[in-house]
């Protein structure tokens, strides 16, 4: 049987990979990827505390979270959308509309 | 069992490390697939099959066809074509790479102790008993979430699109109606 940190490790790894996406790039659809990772991540380790655990409701939080990241990406990519109409850019460095 | 969680581990890290440092968004997108199968694969490992399901139709089915067209939107020579990184991104991969260490080496000395449960945990019937049980108000607003996430996004994608439709109808019928006078 595989130990649990084996699980946590990998979604840590997801993790860290997809925050460093977040804070690294500048292209506004690779960053909604990396969101992306992180929730997938979040997921992960909810499964597998859900597992070990013998608890099911880790299971019925990951689907809720489920829910919330299919809902962001839907309206995070309007943003883009919208974003690409009005400045024509795909470029986070670009957008500085309330900096000041 | 190991071969394959370090199989799907292995693969899925390296296609989402390709996902954060590829240049092209659709090849980014794809990669990103290539990790949503393999989490799904350990939700399988985990007796989430519910979970795998989902994640399989949500994610790979559902947000996988939203990055596509937006990646079909932007204009992709330029993307390529523009500097990747910020400017804090030295500094950025340096702290979350010892973040992940401290969660890592805490993780593995706290949680090492836990043996899994046998049988299949996350059936269908038992979370779906779980979910319209105990968790209906939280169904019932993450329902009325994708309600309000679904008429934003619509809103968002489409508001400047009707607007010039209006101003171009506006400019089309104003000098048929002065003719007509």
């Amino acid at each position: 049987m595989i130990p649990l940190p084996f699980y946590l490790t990998f979604g840590a790894l997801l993790f860290i990979i997809g925050v460093i996406g977040v804070l690294t790039r500048r292209n506004v659809v690779i960053v909604l990827m990396s969101i992306e990772l992180i929730l997938n991540a979040v997921n992960l380790t909810l499964i597998s505390f859900s597992h070990y655990l013998q608890d099911l409701r880790g299971q019925v939080f990951t689907l809720f979270i489920i829910a919330v990241a299919a809902s962001e990406a839907a309206v995070g990519l309007a943003l883009v959308i919208a974003l690409y109409r009005g400045k024509t850019t795909f470029n986070l460095d670009e957008v500085n509309l309330l900096k000041w | 069992m190991y071969f394959f969680f370090f199989l799907f581990a292995i693969v899925g890290v390296g296609s989402a490390i390709m996902v954060v440092t590829n240049r092209n968004v659709v090849h980014a997108a794809l990669y990103l697939l290539l990790t949503f199968f393999c989490v799904g694969a350990t939700y399988v490992m985990l007796r989430a099959e519910l979970l795998a399901a989902v994640q399989v139709l949500v994610y790979a089915g559902a947000v996988m066809v939203l990055f596509l067209f937006a990646s079909l939107v932007i204009n992709i020579p330029r993307a390529l074509a523009l500097r990747q990184w910020n400017r804090q991104s030295s500094v950025a991969v340096v702290l979350a790479g010892l973040t992940g260490l401290w969660i890592i080496i805490a993780t593995s000395s706290s949680f090492g102790a836990l043996t899994a449960g046998d049988g299949p945990l996350g059936t269908p019937r038992a979370v779906g008993e779980l979910l319209f049980s105990n968790y209906i108000l939280p169904f019932e607003i993450a329902s009325l979430v994708l309600l309000a996430a679904m008429i934003g996004a619509i809103y968002l994608a489409r508001s400047t699109a009707i607007e010039a439709e209006r101003t171009r109808s506006e400019s089309e019928t104003t000098p048929a109606n002065t003719h007509d006078v």
